[in-house]
């Protein structure tokens, strides 16, 4: 054989087993880099904080979270491949709910519930707001195509509201459990997971403002500080 | 490189063979008669309708809580085509509505007929918000587009030295919308419109494969858009 064409095969033989290395390279990397990604989510929930239109009661309420609401994280591994989620909630809960109370009230601020225990309703002390909200986040939870059979991404959130009044003194609580939905597009897990979140804490958000001050203890709270025209609280 | 004169022999031979062209007629022929969809729409007025000059009218798709819901996509599709060409309508956002309107517009909220829009609309703040942005009339949205029948069978084989699918699939979509026009200056339903499309898409696998789409949603939001914009115009 002459030295050019040996020369030519050999070439040859490089070139071809380089580009497809290359090739497989590639590839390779790519199914890892879809795998890698497609296992393991990470969300911070962020959306729009509407500012409810509702009157607000004439009223100071004193808000109360836990540490543990403002930074709510869930995790979960979920089955048959499902990958591992990280969906921090706690970022919206607070902005969303510090919107909401202050439409809801006349003010609303974050207080501690020790330094006003003693105070005597219906004449709350001056530093002391007319009661106290405590709200926290009891469960989040959500469903993915894969595992619903539908296609979209569902998203539950529970929440509890504790109401204390001007003493401290506990009155009553309800649990709110609001839902959201959001349509499942190739390659955008996350987006549509978001938005079922938003979706969800919104009609959580909505059901406090409407349907919470019309809860008994509630409405009977409310009631001990509307004055009549005399200036007296109409019991 | 200079060509050998004995390659020519390759192009005959990677040229189109008589089963491939008939291939192709047939996927042609299919896409004359079934790329398609027929649509049928109908109108029930029940006042008579104008917009003035200024005004706004809102497209809300409605949620609900189970496996079928409108698509925003449709939604969007009719904001699209009604906000443009030569009589365009002045349209205010889902969102921004929504958004506005928090939380009487939620999936849980939201006035379920014309009938509720006077119970709404004595809550505070809410006939002032829609008279501040003009919005006229607000068209609901139902429906969804739902795949009835598929069929047929396709396999595509990817190497490193190549790839291609072979066979042939198809499947056949039903979109049926209905569009309910309340007047926010009257407060009573204004009328109907429904859009129903069908359609069969298909699928050839000739090496490459070659969509032939009927897309029977997106013809009908075109003639429920059409529709909808003379029937708020007083056509």
């Amino acid at each position: 054989m002459r030295k050019d064409q040996r020369q030519g095969k050999y070439a040859e033989g490089v070139v071809k087993p380089f580009g497809s290395a290359i090739f497989v390279t590639l590839t390779a990397g790519l199914a890892c880099l879809l795998l890698v990604s497609g296992c393991s989510h990470s969300i911070t929930v962020e959306g729009r904080v509407p500012t409810p239109l509702i009157e607000a009661l004439p009223l100071s309420i004193g808000v109360i979270t836990q540490p543990s609401f403002n930074s709510y994280v869930h995790n979960e591994e979920l089955p048959r491949g499902g990958g591992s989620w990280r969906i921090d909630v706690g970022q919206l809960n607070q902005r969303f709910f510090s919107t909401l109370f202050d439409a809801m009230f006349l003010t609303a601020v974050d207080a501690e519930l020790e330094a006003c225990r003693g105070s005597e309703a219906p004449v709350p002390s001056p530093d002391c707001p007319n009661g106290f909200v405590q709200v926290d986040l009891v469960e989040y939870a959500f469903l993915t195509p894969a595992l619903s059979g539908l296609n979209f991404f569902s998203v539950s959130v529970k929440y509890q509201l504790t109401l204390f009044g001007a003493d401290a003194q506990p009155l009553g609580d309800w649990i709110v459990t609001g839902y959201g939905k959001s349509e499942s597009r190739a390659f955008q897990a996350n987006k549509a997971l978001n938005q079922a979140s938003v979706e969800a804490i919104r009609d959580a958000g909505a059901r406090i403002a409407i349907e919470w001050p019309k809860q008994a203890y509630v409405s009977e709270w409310i009631d001990q500080y509307i004055l009549d025209r005399d200036g007296r609280p109409v019991m | 490189m200079p060509m050998n004169p004995k390659d020519k022999s390759l192009f005959k031979i990677a040229g189109p063979s008589t089963s491939i062209r008939v291939a192709t007629y047939a996927a042609l022929l299919m896409l004359l008669l079934s790329g398609c969809a027929t649509t049928r729409i109908e109108e029930s007025r029940s006042s008579t309708t104008q917009l003035a000059a200024g005004e706004a009218m809102v497209i809300l798709g409605r949620a609900t809580y189970n496996d079928r819901e409108t698509e925003e996509s449709f939604t969007d599709c009719l904001e699209d085509i009604l906000s443009q060409g030569s009589n365009p309508i002045r349209l205010v956002g889902q969102k921004k509505f929504k958004n506005d309107l928090y939380p009487w517009f939620e999936p849980r909220t939201a006035p379920g007929n014309a009938g509720d829009l006077g119970r709404l609309f004595s809550e505070p703040g809410v006939r002032d918000r829609i008279r501040a942005s003009k919005i006229r009339y607000l068209a609901w949205i139902e429906g969804d587009t739902v795949t009835i029948d598929s069929g047929g069978s396709m396999s595509c084989a990817v190497s490193t030295f190549g790839g291609g699918c072979f066979g042939m699939s198809f499947w056949e979509q039903d979109a049926s919308y209905e569009a309910s026009v309340w007047d926010l200056e009257t407060l009573d339903a204004s009328g109907q419109i429904s859009a129903d499309a069908n359609g069969t898409s298909y699928l050839a696998g000739l090496v490459v494969p070659i969509p032939i789409l009927a897309r029977p949603g997106n013809a009908a939001c075109k003639g429920l858009a059409n529709q909808l914009r003379s029937f708020v115009g007083g056509e």
